[in-house]
């Protein structure tokens, strides 16, 4: 009699190439996947496909033309790279941003954050077949694109912060807009979480699997929802608040397993918070100067009006076109909570007009380090489903 | 579709190109292949408010059944070899799309890892401008490249690749 | 607890591993002893009152005047005491003995990675010492002051004989 193990065929480790143009990878991510039968016995991970060099770049550029490269590295969430950049630039020099300035980065932060986890949505839910929740997200999406364009003009890369404040003041329709938005919002919330949270389907591909436990997050250097959904109440919003985060009331969500279904309860959690972040902020804009030129007026530009009328601003306007800034000599680190974790710059200053160094902290980068501690015993269609709910962006990966 | 082998450029399949332009023009099935920002961009064409299933257009997730190949975004030297063999893998008659300044002359980043144009690897048809281009600016590029198709023959002859 | 105390307890505790310290725009920054490295990172890990259990980042700069050129800046970060600090060690470019943080953190293994593919540092004790971002075969490391910016391969350079590549070359 034959016994079902003698038809079985003994292959040791057999490899598999997923990506780099794999549908489900969202970019140009290669992994190496290592299979016994279908169980993923060794994932690795190989970037690099869409270096763009972004941290050699900005050596050549002065420091405002080093602010567009920020937001093509994280395309999805431009305004938030560029918030981080700009305050490690504002250390720097030592200048601080006037209430206002600091508001509306406040309400783009905070809506780029929700665009960047829609898209995440939407992505993850396509990969595990729900293709609906897509074309919710999308909708969705471009009504906050649609915001952002009214006051920056640009749906992805807006770069529109500056040294000291903003590019120009926010249009009226911009208040409107945005109360119109985060009034409905909620219950789109909502109606995503209806066709996906307590979906069968949807609790089996995704409970119990990709589990990292707190400790190792933590080893892994995970930051972000992925280190929140394993418990670890670690947000730099909170931790040490900056352009005034500290004024607004919300609450930091957490997992408790640690798994793929706890990443995406975070994340949509994360979403309500920023409609309450923007709530409050929206309503509450103080009135005044968007630029703090006259305190600093050394690094700051100086407000169109100010540039078009006096000579005195025309002259630092000029100045400021042909020069740059010139931060003083020395090293400063600044981060804000990305929507994918915590988002560094470490800026180098030899006292000229370019940066000496500039160094990006990416969270993706380390998140996605962490893929095969969290793929190791599982199957290979559930290396899919963890993939997407780490949330990588490769553009800022790679840089 | 096999037949353009054994029908040669004549006076007998002039009408006959006419009918299968029209039909490659409004089945243009692009692969599914994102690299970056642009991307983001394709997928919202893909999207509820853009729709772009109204132009017969179906992302196929694999080369082999698509026709077109959008390449949205940088491409690096670690990447080309890859744009080049999906490129390679799609069957004839084929269209490449260059979406946004990265892949039409390398754009922002000039710098050592990024190919300098997309065309130096593989022959384009359309270039659509903008960093990145908005969703409308890609769907005129796909009507662009549709009235290019419409003037071709059934024959389509594959233009000559020169590396650069 | 702020850096500065942190600062303070490592200084009583473990003066002879560091060189000097300093503050820059409110964060403390320690140049340590190059061979004293595994420790005084162990000593950040494990001290009951520091607890560094994050190494947030890890990342190197040129300095091409000086002996020692690349600077590695190693980012502490504590979560439970919400309290950061800098390690910076000095090494030469063909330095052997700069040891690897991966027994103390996972996390060092892809930073430490990118630093060798940007600067050509080598760390002793790494596991997998290779090229993170650009391909196995590229010449030189860009993020040397000394690399031009558009440095780029000429076409017959990007024969690629991996599988899933296809040689450039034959197409001409």
């Amino acid at each position: 009699m034959f016994e079902y193990k003698d038809f079985l065929i003994e292959v040791e480790k057999f490899p598999l190439n997923v990506g780099p143009t794999h549908p489900s990878t969202h970019g140009v991510l290669r992994v190496l996947v290592q299979l016994d039968g279908e169980v993923v016995v060794n994932a690795e991970p190989i970037i690099g496909y869409l270096h763009t060099s972004m941290e050699k770049y900005a050596e050549f550029r002065t420091y405002h033309q080093a602010e567009t490269i920020t937001d093509r590295m994280d395309y999805v969430s431009g305004a938030s790279n560029n918030l981080g950049y700009i305050l490690t630039v504002e250390k720097l020099c030592g200048v601080k941003a006037p209430k206002r300035a600091e508001y509306v980065r406040v309400i783009l932060a905070e809506f780029t954050r929700i665009a960047s986890h829609l898209v995440w949505l939407g992505t993850h839910a396509v990969d595990l077949g729900a293709l609906t929740e897509f074309f919710y997200c999308f909708r969705e999406r471009e009504y906050i694109l649609d915001i952002i364009e009214t006051v920056t003009g640009a749906r992805l890369t807006p770069s529109f912060y500056r040294v000291g404040g903003l590019a120009k003041d926010f249009p009226k329709e911009f208040v409107e807009k945005s109360k119109k938005f985060i009034k409905t919002f909620p219950d789109r919330i909502s109606e995503y979480e209806a066709l996906l949270t307590k979906n069968k389907i949807w609790l089996e591909r995704t409970r119990n699997l990709g589990i990292i436990s707190a400790e190792d997050a933590i080893d892994f250097a995970l930051t972000g929802p992925s280190l929140r959904g394993s418990g670890v109440k670690y947000d730099i919003r909170k931790a040490n608040p900056y352009s005034s985060y500290e004024d607004f009331d919300f609450e930091i969500p957490v997992g408790d397993r640690g798994d793929v279904y706890d990443r995406y309860l975070v994340r949509m959690e994360e979403m309500r918070q920023s409609t309450r972040i923007i709530g409050q902020a929206i309503d509450n804009i103080p009135e005044g100067e968007y630029l703090s030129y006259d305190e600093y007026p050394s690094y700051v530009i100086p407000p169109k009006k100010r540039a078009l009328t006096t000579m005195e601003g025309m002259i630092s306007l000029f100045k400021y076109g042909m020069e740059g800034i010139k931060p003083p000599k020395g090293e400063a680190y600044h981060s804000i909570e990305n929507p994918r974790g915590e988002l560094g710059y470490y800026m180098v200053s030899d006292g000229s007009g370019f940066p000496y160094r500039m160094r990006v902290r990416p969270p993706s980068f380390c998140n996605i380090s962490a893929l095969n501690a969290m793929a190791k015993g599982h199957l290979l269609a559930d290396l899919i489903a963890i993939m997407g709910s780490v949330d990588i962006l490769l553009g800022e990966v790679d840089r | 579709m096999g037949i353009e082998e054994h029908l040669g450029d004549n006076i007998l399949s002039t009408s006959l190109d006419k009918i299968v332009s029209w039909g490659r023009k409004w089945s243009i099935w692009p692969a599914t292949f994102g690299l970056a920002c642009c991307a983001i961009e394709m997928m919202t064409v893909a999207s509820s408010r853009y729709d772009y299933d109204r132009l017969g257009l179906i992302f196929r997730s694999t080369p082999r059944q698509a026709d077109l190949l959008i390449v949205s975004g940088r491409v690096s030297y670690k990447m080309a070899p890859m744009v080049k063999r999906i490129y390679d893998q799609m069957p004839n008659p084929k269209w490449v799309i260059a979406m946004g300044d990265c892949a039409s002359s390398g754009g922002l980043f000039n710098v050592y890892s990024i190919v300098q144009g997309v065309d130096r690897i593989i022959p384009v048809d359309v270039y659509v401008p903008g960093c990145p281009p908005r969703p409308e600016a890609l769907l005129y590029g796909i009507v662009k490249l549709q009235e290019k198709i419409e003037k071709g023959t059934i024959k389509h002859e594959q233009p000559p690749v020169v590396l650069k | 607890m702020d850096s500065l105390s942190a600062l303070k307890i490592i200084k009583e505790a473990v003066p002879h591993f560091i060189l000097s310290d300093e503050i820059s725009h409110g964060e403390a920054i320690i140049i340590a002893k190059r061979e004293h490295l595994l420790e005084i990172a162990g000593f950040l890990k494990n001290d009951e009152r520091l607890s560094f259990n994050l190494l947030c980042d890890l990342f190197g700069v040129d300095y091409p005047k000086k002996a020692e050129r690349i600077e590695v800046i190693y980012n502490f970060y504590s979560v439970t005491n919400n309290c950061r600090i800098f390690v910076k060690v000095r090494s030469k470019m063909d330095e052997t003995g700069h040891p690897s943080l991966t027994p103390l953190y996972n996390a060092a293994n892809w930073f430490e990675r990118e630093v060798y593919d940007m600067f050509g540092l080598k760390f002793q004790g790494h596991p997998d010492m290779k090229r993170i971002l650009n391909p196995d075969d590229w010449d030189g490391h860009p993020l040397l002051k000394d690399y031009p910016l558009r440095k780029r391969p000429t076409p017959d350079k990007l024969n690629y004989d991996t599988p899933g590549y296809v040689e450039l070359d034959k197409l001409k």
